[in-house]
């Protein structure tokens, strides 16, 4: 297989990635933007967890495949 | 011929042995994971019962945003090194694992920068909390650059490539990500919450 053209599944693959990672980094910033721009602490604190959940939901889903836990890697 | 068509059963149980052993595997990593979270979960809860939701001025807030999204960015490289492998494309694998490796050194270095430069007051309580939770975290990178290393050095010769034998790069990728996740959390506790 070369090594610039990728197979149509692992494309797929890739792409279900750099979607997830743009989530992040998004997520990042505003979290960021958030924390410079507002004083209200429990809001803050309240818009921050909120991301943090986000970030991880997507990780454990699209990164870590928690799902494989109950449907096993062969069914994916 | 006789002996080629026994010989596909043999294979398949072979392969859905493999396929057990892997459910386990994961099941075990899984554990630890959880464990490990805990841990980390203790040292969130005593920065906040050490110095409330205050925030420390010394901090970079560049350097933590840079260290932060290059850890994200990790992630994304370990995650596609993973999916190549899984797809028998070793040499993309292998590039991914190798970019995973240097922004692992570059977030660890980053952290060590922080630890030069940030100037807590001796006995201030949030130093305490930052250390402790930046050092033990960075343990983490480390040993998972350590893990990543081992099996870039293993992939060479396509011990990895598809199937259940992609397990050992899954389950160090897999810890890779857990560090990550686990800065999700550090990362807002320590420089955004105010």
């Amino acid at each position: 297989m070369s090594n610039h053209k990728l197979a149509p599944t692992e494309a797929a693959d890739q792409r279900t990635g750099l979607n997830v990672f743009v989530v992040l980094a998004v997520l990042t910033a505003v979290e960021y933007v958030v924390a410079v721009g507002l004083h209200n602490t429990a809001l803050l604190v309240t818009l921050l967890t909120l991301a943090a959940l986000g970030k991880t939901w997507a990780i454990l889903v699209y990164f870590m495949h928690i799902k494989r836990l109950w449907r096993g890697e062969e069914a994916h | 011929m006789a002996a080629a068509t026994s010989h596909a059963p043999a294979h398949a149980d072979s392969t859905a042995h493999a396929w057990e052993r892997v459910r386990i595997n994961r099941l075990g990593l899984w554990l630890f994971l959880l464990s490990d979270a805990a841990l980390f979960a203790l040292f969130a809860a005593s920065r906040f019962y050490l110095s409330g939701v205050e925030r420390d001025p010394h901090l970079n807030q560049g350097l933590g945003l840079a260290i932060t999204s290059l850890l994200l960015l990790s992630s994304l490289t370990a995650y596609r090194a993973e999916t190549a492998f899984a797809h028998g494309n070793t040499a993309r694998g292998r590039t991914m694992l190798l970019l995973t490796i240097l922004m692992g050194l570059a977030f660890a270095g980053g952290v060590a920068f922080e630890w030069a430069t940030a100037e807590f007051p001796v006995g201030e309580l949030y130093g305490t909390a930052f250390y402790s939770m930046t050092g033990m975290h960075a343990f983490h990178v480390v040993t998972g650059i350590l893990f990543l290393l081992v099996i870039w050095a293993r992939s060479g010769d396509g011990h990895y490539s598809g199937g259940p034998a992609v397990w050992p790069v899954t389950a160090t990728v897999l810890y890779w990500h857990f560090v990550d996740v686990v800065w999700v959390f550090f990362y807002p506790t320590l420089y955004l919450v105010q």
